[in-house]
């Protein structure tokens, strides 16, 4: 009886790709969330006649294989821009474009994120809302020290990530904020709380100026919204409902025809 | 049990304080010198199904496949902008352009900070918030601001916070040491909210540094100054108060659908094994 496994694997892809659905959803208004999406993709199948078969020197027909099923195979991540939503608040900075934050967390740990709602905390240092430090970088791509922003008032951001600040009723620059490529971003890892990680198939982040031809400008006094498009996820959740619920009614026969073929013998 | 299910219900929590942080901005809509808050969520941890491999010889390297666990609160921040200002005709209502707060005590040591500058005076001339008796520091940051009624009928504060008396023969004088002090913190974001439209320091707000005429920084920062006769407005925008929670309202409607439907598949299964 193949049809109960099938359909077992078959209710089990689909539980997943409603949990991938489920967390879009709960993120639908979570800052720079960028939506997911579940891929399938066939089982081996069973070869139950081969095609070399031949009977009295004469071919007997096409090979004949029969499928098992569906895996999941990869949960994507979509990248494309969120909406970029304009806030009142001088610190909050959206990225237009590719790239992201690049801060560091309390273990001393690289994280990236698209979420630019910073602060500055009373040490000094700019930092997004968890206190995970901002990277800053001067002119020659060098990271800035710690707490430089002691002492300073009425930050501002600008478009190409400088931050700039009033220090004895003078305007100076504190650093650029910097953005991190990757040469595959899908490949990072999410660590929640907005942040992503390096793995072994995101390859090595890369600095760049935001602004700068070719990369990303940053807008302030905005934030990026999620990407997640609810109309389209609605609808995807309404496919896995039914996919399930064929799948299920699959087990139901299957159970069904396993109990004729046991009542034949009495 | 489904992992959907959780996704949502953290989904509806969110969305849920979102809807109080809104409710409590519409309600403070005309409170004089109120600040807005807004509420940000982030990702909650994500379960990994497979790890990310890196490229062989032969085979490229493989994306990490993970799920999403819904969505937590991040940060509930207080939009410290200028409220647009509100003429009263009341000679104790003061309102701050620029960066900053009044100082209020209660006690004389204690000290408490509020951009409201709706004040009036008591029987005794001292300049109090009317709602709880707090006395108004002065920029020395010793003394409270009084304006001793036997001697002075009224009187008027200039923009650098300086008060002139005005005598019962119609002569005017600078009171001394009566300053209204202004103070700012490098983060004033990182105020704590103490009601009663008052803000206390916390040890993210950052040191505080105080302003005025005869205070240990010397006179209101460029760009900061005073105004009598008005009060600062409330810089809630109805407008963008009332798109918010039509946000807020959907994605908790999404959510709710996420439960719903988490629930027929749970059916779904156990209408799989009939008697």
């Amino acid at each position: 009886m193949r049809l109960l496994g099938t359909a077992a694997g078959g209710i089990r892809a689909q539980q997943v790709a409603l949990d991938v659905d489920g967390d879009n959803m709960a993120n639908v208004n979570t800052t720079g969330f960028k939506a997911n999406h579940t891929n399938f993709a066939e089982t081996l199948a069973t070869e139950m006649r081969s095609a070399n078969v031949t009977m009295n020197g004469q071919p007997v027909g096409k090979s004949l294989s029969m499928g098992a099923g569906v895996l999941y195979n990869g949960i994507g991540t979509d990248f494309k821009q969120g909406a970029v939503k304009t806030t009142d608040r001088p610190l909050d900075v959206a990225i237009n474009g590719s790239g992201f934050f690049e801060v560091t967390t309390a273990n001393g740990e690289k994280a990236y994120t698209r979420d630019g709602n910073f602060q500055v905390d009373a040490d000094g240092n700019l930092c997004d809302s968890n206190g995970n430090l901002v990277t800053l970088v001067d002119e020659g791509g060098n990271e800035m020290p710690k707490g430089n922003l002691l002492l300073t008032e009425g930050l501002e951001i600008d478009s190409n990530g400088t931050v700039t600040a009033m220090v004895d009723g003078e305007r100076m620059s504190f650093g650029q904020v910097a953005l991190a490529l990757f040469p595959n971003q899908e490949g990072l890892l999410k660590l929640g709380s907005n942040l992503y990680g390096v793995s072994p198939t995101s390859g090595e982040p890369q600095l760049v100026s935001p602004g700068t031809e070719g990369t990303a400008s940053l807008q302030t006094k905005a934030l990026e919204a999620s990407n997640v498009d609810l109309a389209a996820n609605m609808t995807d959740m309404i496919q896995v409902q039914r996919a399930y619920q064929m799948n299920s009614r699959m087990v139901s026969y299957g159970d069904e025809m396993w109990s004729i073929a046991n009542s034949l013998r009495r | 049990m489904m992992r959907s299910l959780y996704s949502a219900i953290s989904g509806l929590k969110n969305h849920q304080v979102k809807m109080d942080v809104i409710g409590n901005n519409i309600a403070n809509v005309n409170t004089t010198g109120y600040k807005k808050s807004r509420v940000t969520f982030s990702t909650m941890l994500s379960q990994t199904l497979q790890g990310a491999s890196s490229a062989g010889a032969t085979l490229g390297g493989t994306n990490p496949m993970q799920v999403g666990l819904g969505a937590s609160l991040r940060s509930i921040d207080q939009i410290m902008t200028q409220g647009s200002m509100q003429s009263t005709g009341k000679p104790e209502d003061l309102m701050i352009q620029g960066e900053g707060f009044f100082v209020l005590t209660t006690n004389g040591t204690d000290r408490l900070y509020t951009r409201s500058g709706a004040f009036s005076k008591d029987s005794a001339g001292n300049l109090v918030e009317p709602a709880s008796g707090a006395k108004v520091v002065a920029a020395n940051n010793t003394g409270t601001i009084k304006i001793d009624p036997d001697v002075y009928t009224s009187f008027t504060v200039d923009k650098t916070g300086v008060i002139t008396g005005i005598k019962k023969d119609g002569t005017s004088e600078k009171i001394t040491d009566m300053n209204i002090q202004i103070a700012t913190f490098p983060n004033p974001a990182g105020l704590m909210n103490q009601g009663g439209s008052f803000y206390v320091e916390s040890n993210n707000s950052g040191t505080v540094k105080r302003y005025g005429e005869g205070a240990t920084d010397g006179s209101y920062p460029a760009g900061t100054k005073l105004i009598s006769n008005t009060v600062e407005m409330s810089n809630v925008d109805l407008s963008e108060e009332f798109t918010d929670m039509i946000t807020a309202q959907r994605g908790f409607q999404a959510n709710s659908r996420v439960i719903t439907v988490s629930d027929t598949l749970l059916q779904e299964l156990i209408d799989l094994k009939r008697g």
